[in-house]
């Protein structure tokens, strides 16, 4: 499957001759719809001085709340707070050779379910590339229509990225959506154009993808897109050297990967559920697999993905890096724990699926409720929590660009809200996914605030918070080891028990005199499964259990983590 | 090297495959062989190995065939697989150690990594309290219709 559509034209990194991207350009010169785009790539940290955000280090300026190089903006917390949209970036629908539902019938279960925000994504594949991607969209369209006042419904694509796993690729809603994407998957999808093995080129061919949505943004194709590793250590495919490589391509573009997958349906014992393991996290090394991944990679950890559930491991090699990477939790609904609905006879064959681009319209079944589907609805389970400056697709987007993330399972925390300040201060602080320029020794703190669950979640109990964990990691500048997974200078610092705690806490961390650069991460638990952590009990000694296989009842076992905020002293 | 041994490549797409075209022509192969698996040579090269000595098989080959394995069914203690089979250690994950008298659900299914010309067997949790063989024997495939 070879492809001859010429893309020189996706690779320029540079104004060309776009008056808005050229910054020797003054605004007055520019017309209003150039002047109105170079507003927005500002903002947005896509041009000036954010532009080779690859690494929070390096040429920052010196005051805190100036731009920080390669991070957008950090700013302090607004007076009256952001609005803390949940959401989900990995949902899939009857447009997938592997699901079934119809893209109403997702959004409106994610709405009802609470979520704010949506991406829907199904599989690149060639049926997708030639007719789903076009056929999908009508359904999203009229989505957004019904539902829009409640939940913001994406159109993006589960891309098979070349020589790796999985990932979400999604645009702002406009009137390219459909073609930006369409031309995307046609061009540089791994399964259409036969690109999924592990190689240096198939590798190229993923930064080359990740040009061509930086340039479509650029271009003023699309107003923004974005890329997430989907479920990255389930097959060893995203070795640390390619993560590394696609935030420092396009940093503005590559922005994280999935703390959590989804399928969290799938422990749960047989007969009763799939008893598989969490998340569909049974599988070997291959061929294709990253070698010096060590085979625990391979299963989730309190329902997390070993990349982010171990401390000191990959994720915190690429923070203590100063590398912004940012973690996300989803859902990967296909086919839902217990759903009776089945595919309608005679549009349910594969040969069907590749006529039409997707199957029939779900309807009623009569075998009861399928105990094999081991994934939940959007907003059932997991949930991705962006704060965002307002409800709309752009403010998603800036929200997750910026890292102002975090994520729980269960219903664990009806709300979380962590700012980094000046200790004793009124300071209203900087918050998730901040890098802040402090003075050398100033005195800081971090203040959590955070409301347990206050309702039942949706399986009809009150989940109880009962500890939450902070980590805090010496940033070590970039490692001359492009596929290091291990920093040695993360550990759990401090361990607050919260279960005697009323609805709504606040706890302050002193970081005391901050001398280094370093980052701090939250975390925290029901305190059901406990365990030593991977790298011992000095680093995390009480951290997420290794799943286990066929019998992981995900209610059971609740955690929430939040990304990051760096202090940088001058 | 101690002794005879061989590695071919079939075209094979996992270690699955490799297995069956092992055993479909391990005539032309290399049968007799106390030591079988398979091994990755390169990205999607997957290789059927086989030694007289676990000290000349490559490093985290894969084996399915080892002194004992056809005897290592049903459930076991960590104990009797030791004694029943070629295996030298028994691993639990992230380098812990499971104790000698754990109970381990073979599922049918055993195949030891080689380390140093040593036979590993990485074990994961399993329900009741006990362990099964790391990789499964039916793992969920790539965009499976599950």
């Amino acid at each position: 499957m070879t492809h001859d559509h010429d893309h020189s034209h996706d690779h320029s990194h540079g104004a060309g001759d776009d008056p808005a991207l050229d910054l020797g350009v003054p605004d007055a010169e520019l017309n209003p719809g150039q002047l109105r785009r170079r507003g927005f790539l500002r903002g947005a940290g896509l041009l000036g001085a954010g532009i080779a955000g690859a690494s929070v280090l390096g040429g920052a300026p010196a005051l805190a709340d100036e731009a920080v190089h390669g991070l957008p903006q950090a700013r302090r917390n607004p007076r009256h707070g952001f609005a803390w949209l949940a959401g989900d970036h990995h949902i899939h629908t009857q447009h997938s050779s592997d699901a079934m539902y119809r893209v109403a019938d997702q959004v409106q279960h994610a709405s009802a379910y609470g979520l704010d925000w949506m991406v829907i994504t199904d599989h690149g594949s060639v049926a997708h590339a030639k007719i789903g991607v076009d056929k999908v969209n009508p359904d999203i369209v009229a989505a957004r229509e019904l539902f829009g006042d409640d939940t913001l419904v994406f159109q993006g694509l589960e891309w098979n990225i070349p020589s790796a796993e999985h990932g979400t690729v999604f645009v702002h809603p406009g009137r390219n959506e459909v073609a930006v994407l369409k031309e995307f998957e046609s061009s540089f999808d791994g399964v259409v154009n036969a690109t999924t093995s592990s190689s240096a080129a198939n590798e190229e061919q993923a930064l080359k993808g990740l040009d061509f949505l930086a340039a479509s943004v650029t271009k003023g194709r699309v107003q923004d897109a974005m890329f997430f590793a989907n479920h990255p250590a389930r097959k060893g495919l995203d070795s640390p050297h390619e993560i590394r490589a696609w935030r420092e391509r396009q940093p503005h573009i590559a922005l994280g990967m999935e703390g959590a997958p989804g399928h969290q349906a799938a422990g749960i014992p047989s007969p009763l559920g799939v008893g598989s393991g969490r998340g569909f996290y049974d599988n070997s090394p291959t061929a294709d697999s990253f070698a010096a991944y060590p085979l625990e990679s391979y299963l989730t950890w309190g329902g997390y993905d070993w990349m982010t559930s171990t401390v000191g491991g990959l994720w915190d090699s690429l923070l203590a890096e100063g590398r912004p990477w940012w973690i996300t939790a989803n859902s990967d609904s296909h086919t839902v724990y217990l759903d009776d609905s089945v595919r309608p006879a005679g549009q349910d064959t594969a040969d069907y699926f590749n006529a039409n681009g997707r199957y029939g319209d779900p309807v009623h079944g009569h075998n009861g409720g399928a105990t094999t589907n081991g994934d939940f609805w959007p907003g059932y389970y997991s949930r991705t929590h962006v704060g965002a400056d307002d409800f709309s697709y752009a403010s998603v987007m800036r929200g997750l660009r910026a890292g102002r993330v975090w994520v729980d399972h269960g219903a664990l925390l009806d709300g979380l809200d962590v700012r980094l300040r000046q200790a004793g201060s009124r300071d209203p602080g900087f918050p998730l996914g901040s890098a802040v320029r402090v003075g050398r020794g100033q005195r800081l703190e971090l203040v959590i605030t955070a409301q347990k669950a206050g309702k039942p979640n949706w399986a009809q109990f009150v989940p109880a918070l009962a500890k939450v964990d902070v980590i805090r990691g010496a940033v070590t500048g970039q490692s001359t080891d492009r596929d290091s997974f291990h920093t040695p200078d993360t550990s759990v610092v401090q361990t607050y028990d919260v279960s005697g705690q009323g609805s709504s806490f606040t706890l302050t961390y002193a970081l005391g005199r901050v001398d280094q650069p370093c980052y701090v991460r939250l975390r925290g638990s029901d305190g059901k499964r406990l365990a030593v952590g991977i790298n011992g009990a000095s680093v995390d000694p009480s951290g997420p259990a290794a799943d286990v296989i066929g019998h992981a009842d995900p209610w059971d076992d609740l955690w929430f983590y939040t990304n990051p905020i760096w202090v940088l002293p001058a | 090297m101690t002794g005879q041994r061989f590695c071919v490549a079939g075209g094979w797409g996992s270690t699955r495959d490799a297995e069956h075209g092992y055993w479909e022509a391990r005539d032309l192969i290399g049968c007799g062989y106390p030591y079988v698996g398979t091994s990755f040579e390169g990205a999607e090269r997957v290789m059927v190995c086989g030694a007289d000595d676990a000290r000349d098989l490559p490093e985290l080959a894969r084996l399915f065939v080892f002194p004992g394995h056809a005897g290592l069914a049903g459930t076991l203690t960590v104990a009797d697989l030791l004694l029943l089979s070629g295996i030298d250690e028994v691993r639990g994950l992230a380098d812990t150690a499971p104790s000698l008298d754990a109970l381990l659900d073979t599922q049918g299914f055993v195949r030891p990594r080689s380390h140093d010309g040593r036979l590993v067997l990485t074990v994961r949790p399993a329900e009741h309290d006990r362990y099964v063989p790391f990789e499964q024997p039916n793992p969920t495939p790539c965009c499976a219709d599950h």
